[in-house]
């Protein structure tokens, strides 16, 4: 009886040990300085040193700064950094882990490791602004070029001019758009003063075409309409009727309904969500109306996909001519479209042409505890090798400037036409931009469900025009 | 005897207990003395570089611990029952909350998850003891206890190299290095220190000493009982429930400073205003005040009538919940009892049926939504298809897309997903009504109907009263199918947009906390006053009854 009393004990006392074992054991592995030496080789500083040396030649990476982290991290330990940036899907997720790894490769002192976000906008930004509310939130991470000032006015991204200045990063290797938010200086008003981030990529819209629809139509091709300067809203309308005659499920076009796709009818006709300063609202201008007006019209023709449908399914489906969507449509079309398609650029509209340059950007933690790491990790993914490895998938265009990436990127087909997209970005592009003297979510939720309305006949443009800018004002700009 | 001996008056402790009493009266005070440290650095300089919550949780406990310190000091001194129960409750909770943060600050937490990384490194050392285990049955079958000595030796050798492939050096360096962290040696003093106050104060000496009843003891140990599930309803449930009544006072981002305004949060949601139209296109900008933005207009008895309001989306939210009440309670809770009926008769394979009913109800929203989705596509969806086959007409119904019909595909995938729940409920309150009565009812002459009517909808009350309420509840809340099925979520002109959103979108999306937490507080009231009226509805039609 005694011994089963002292076997019993034994027992409970072994379990208790490696209980205890456990939790001592996790606590180890919740310790970043110590992680990454069971698993790697351990990083010593020489090794550190010659490939800093190696990145200086160009050879293999941008990353052109010294690793300083003098007092983050002692000699021979791997500063840990977390980055994080949106994935479409599962595939892209891959190719930033990949990215990722490599980068880790190539930075011995760096124990980098990649989180993917959600795969749509509103959950990716909801989810970071909580990590950033409670402290958790990644050293380095993407958001859209919209939510730039929001971020940055509440002292959430590190201001990385100081440091890159130290460094051989210049302004102008970027397209000049996002550039000017990244730069921008909300307390002098103007930009060029501060450095919130760095741009991931751009992108565009584009006019996708189905082509076999087109020709069975034996409608006029568009990209021949571009090529001859007769792409316009009334070719658009022509073309369209042309397609939708061919009757059934058929509809010769198709928007996806969101701030970008109505927005384009307002800018194309001259006139602008906001006034030229960005201060005030301008969508009840006399062109901001009647771009409205014809898309009110144009979508109740009974030509396109009805507004509020989703128009990139059935495009897919090859039951829709043509379809406005940006870049990143280009992976789902190369692999699910069963006929011959290319892309054209928008229509010009009665204000010329018009189009958007959408963009998002790494930034810096503002409470990141390696602030000159984080600059070297953001230089390495916004390299020339790793925008390049990307624009390849098709999803993104290089946020880099020079001659050279664009004409890498124009090899980068299907679609054949990418020419359409590179037009898109230098024929009077709208930058996707933030409200540093407004509130972008303000606005968006004041003026986006009566935009909707109002293209889909719910609403009279009259109706918008009487109260939409005092609305927005109130809401946005304070008044 | 011995019960008799301690609930008498107190005994007077010998020399080397009353030292030990004297050193659980100095604890006391010296704890006081440090939460009184900590409860001035939350509110001056220190605290201040907290995050808004923490800051709060600080003040919250330190003050807590300030006072019960206090207070428990004089009746310990003269040896009074309340003193030991309030130590004991005090030193527990010191060893709580000082146990939690220290696990907190030494990373046992983060290492908790880590511990899932190392875990799938490190499994294959498992198999060392597995064959060893192997070898120990292989021993014992073929009588061989010298054999059966190796297999216990792989036993033993495997799980010491699991363990050290989980990491176990760098987790007692890891651990050792933070505790010699001053804050987490104060952890550990506080720790040591409570839990040997505990020890003096729970034993059957101090019990006596302190003249504890028999009743108090249960009580005491009742408490400590309940106490895992308290601690957690209050620091998780009831915790953030008073924080956020306490921050619908304030405009705080839950980024950085907060500014008081007392109850415009509030008073912006409810100020509107009541306008009589020329006509019903008269322009808006005729009758709207500054700020105020157009929410309805309607005609009554002839007159046009624009409502118009600061937020006017928050009053958009609230028509919105309420027709979708008036349409998705009926349509979950009506359906299910029908089914119920249906499940609740002889017919084979009620119990097959009884579980696919029930599947929507605990199936993924998400998923859900995402399959709901492509059915109400108005092009290639099913729903459309099956209309047009079905009944005469070419159908497209836009229906996330039309603001008219927006709500009612809401309505549809709810009450899909909550009557099958509903009906499983009615099944177990048509199981509970006796036979008896319908075998009357029968002898009587009584139809299928009139039983129905006079027998099952009368005995059902409690459970239809129960069904409705907590359909109506999950009707006000939601939030997740209107998410994931529209784009964007508070749909065609904010024809989905419901309360749960709305605050969504103001807290985390427009960095507006405080004025989120004035709409769920007032989204609260909304939900506590129609379930007060149910509850009123089921008492009075229960006195009814009786009478």
């Amino acid at each position: 009886m005694r011994t089963g009393t002292i076997r019993g004990a034994r027992r409970r006392l072994v379990a208790f040990g490696v209980a205890a074992s456990l939790v001592v054991a996790a606590c180890g592995g919740g310790d970043d300085d110590t992680s990454a030496d069971a698993d790697e080789p351990a990083a010593d500083t020489g090794e550190a040193a010659d490939t800093a040396e190696e990145s200086d030649t160009g050879d293999s990476e941008a990353t052109t700064s010294e690793p300083t982290g003098e007092d983050e991290a002692p000699s021979g330990d791997a500063v840990p950094l977390r980055w994080r940036t949106q994935a479409a899907n599962q595939s892209e997720a891959d190719v930033y882990t990949d990215i990722s790894d490599t980068i880790d490769a190539a930075h011995p002192h760096l124990d980098i490791s990649y989180e993917a976000g959600a795969n749509d906008g509103t959950s990716y930004t909801d989810l970071l602004k909580t990590e950033l509310a409670s402290g958790t939130a990644p050293d380095v991470f993407w958001i859209p070029g919209a939510s730039i000032a929001d971020f940055a006015t509440r002292d959430l991204l590190l201001d990385m001019r100081d440091i890159a200045d130290a460094t051989d990063h210049s302004d102008s290797d970027f397209y000049e758009g996002p550039m000017y938010h990244l730069t921008y200086d909300p307390e002098t008003g103007t930009a060029g003063g501060k450095l919130w981030g760095l741009p991931r990529d751009v992108s565009t819209f584009a006019l996708y075409l189905n082509l076999d629809l087109i020709a069975e139509a034996g409608a006029e091709d568009p990209r021949d309409l571009a090529a001859n300067g007769e792409w316009n809203w009334t070719t658009l309308q022509e073309v369209s009727e042309d397609i939708t005659a061919l009757g059934g499920e058929v509809r010769g076009f198709g928007a996806d309904a969101w701030w970008g796709t109505w927005s384009y009818w307002i800018n194309a006709a001259g006139g602008g969500m906001y006034n030229e300063d960005r201060t005030a609202c301008g969508l009840d201008s006399p062109e901001s109306l009647e771009g409205l007006t014809f898309a009110r019209d144009f979508f109740a023709s009974g030509n396109t996909v009805s507004w509020g449908e989703n128009a990139s399914e059935p495009f897919l489906a090859g039951s829709v001519g043509m379809n406005v969507t940006g870049r990143w449509t280009v992976p789902a079309v190369r692999s699910l479209a069963e006929f011959n398609w290319d892309v054209v650029k928008l229509p010009d509209g009665p204000g010329g042409p018009s189009n958007w340059l959408f963009w998002g950007a790494y930034v810096v933690n503002a409470e990141t505890e390696h602030p000159e790491e984080a600059w070297e990790l953001l230089q390495a993914l916004t390299s020339p090798d790793v925008q390049q490895g990307l624009s390849e998938l098709g999803t993104n265009i290089p946020s880099r400037s020079d001659q050279e990436n664009i004409d890498a990127f124009l090899t980068y087909s299907p679609p054949a036409n990418n020419q359409a997209f590179i037009e898109g970005l230098t024929e009077n592009p709208e930058t996707e931009g933030p409200l540093w003297n407004g509130s972008w979510p303000a606005f968006y939720d004041t003026v986006n469900s009566r935009v909707v309305d109002v293209i889909s006949g719910d609403e009279s443009i009259e109706s918008f025009a009487d109260t939409i800018c005092t609305e927005a004002d109130n809401a946005a700009f304070g008044g | 005897m011995k019960l008799e001996q301690a609930t008498s008056s107190p005994s007077v402790p010998d020399q080397p207990t009353g030292h030990r009493y004297r050193f659980v009266v100095i604890w006391h005070a010296a704890l006081a003395v440090f939460f009184a440290v900590a409860f001035i650095g939350a509110i001056t300089g220190p605290g201040a570089e907290l995050g808004g919550p923490f800051r709060h949780i600080l003040v919250g406990l330190s003050a807590f611990g300030l006072i019960a310190n206090i207070f428990v000091i004089a009746p310990l001194h003269r040896h009074r029952d309340m003193g030991r129960t309030v130590s004991i409750m005090v030193n527990y909770l010191t060893i709580v909350v000082s146990g939690a943060v220290l696990l907190s600050r030494v990373g046992v937490f983060e290492g908790l998850d880590e511990l899932a990384t190392r875990f799938e490194g490190a499994i294959y050392w498992l198999l060392v003891p597995f064959v060893g285990w192997l070898w120990m049955l292989f021993s014992d079958r073929i009588g061989q206890p010298d054999l059966r000595r190796f297999g216990t030796w792989l036993v033993r050798g495997g799980a010491v190299v699991f363990v050290f492939a989980m990491g176990i050096i760098d987790g007692v360096i890891a651990i050792a290095g933070e505790l010699v962290d001053g804050g987490a040696l104060v952890l550990v003093a506080l720790i040591a220190g409570a839990a040997y106050a505990l020890r003096v104060m729970w034993g059957a000496r101090a019990r006596s000493d302190y003249g504890t009843t028999s009743w108090r003891q249960e009580q005491i140990e009742g408490l400590l009982f309940l106490s895992p599930n308290v601690l957690g309803f209050l620091f998780f449930f009831a915790g953030p429930l008073v924080f956020s009544l306490f921050i619908s006072f304030w405009d705080w981002d839950a980024l950085g400073d907060k500014t008081f305004v007392g109850f415009d949060n509030y008073f912006d949601l409810f100020r509107v205003d009541i306008a009589f139209m020329d006509s019903s296109t008269a322009p808006a900008s005729e009758a709207l005040k500054t700020n105020y933005a157009e929410a309805f207009r309607f005609n009554l008895f002839g007159q046009n009538i624009m409502i118009s309001a600061i937020d006017r989306a928050f009053w958009q939210s609230l028509r919105n919940i309420v027709i979708f009440l008036v349409v998705a309670v009926p349509a979950s809770v009506i359906p299910g009892l029908v089914v119920a009926n249906l499940l609740n008769s002889k017919l084979p394979g009620m119990k097959f049926f009884r579980a696919v009913l029930f599947i929507p109800s605990i199936a993924g929203v998400i998923g859900i939504s995402l399959i709901w989705r492509q059915l109400f596509n108005a092009s290639v969806g099913w729903l459309n298809y099956l209309l047009t086959i079905f009944l005469p007409g070419d159908y497209e119904i836009r229906w996330l897309t039309d603001q008219s019909t927006a709500l009612f595909a809401i309505a549809i995938v709810f009450a899909w997903m909550t009557f099958g729940f509903n009906s499983v409920l009615f099944v177990a309150g048509l199981q509970g009504i006796p036979n008896g009565l319908y075998e009357a009812a029968r002898l009587d002459g009584a139809s299928g109907w009139q039983q129905f009517r006079y027998i099952t909808l009368p005995m059902l009350k409690p459970t239809t009263f129960f069904v409705v309420a907590i359909t109506t509840i999950n009707s006000i809340q939601m939030f997740e199918i209107v998410f994931v099925l529209m784009t964007p979520p508070e749909g065609p002109g904010n024809s989905t947009l419901t309360p749960v959103l709305y605050l969504y979108q103001q807290g985390f999306q427009n960095f507006s906390q405080g004025y989120a937490s004035a709409v769920s507080w007032v989204l609260f009231g909304f939900i506590f006053c129609i379930t007060l009226v149910q509850f009123r509805r089921n008492r009075n039609n229960g006195s009814e009854a009786m009478a």
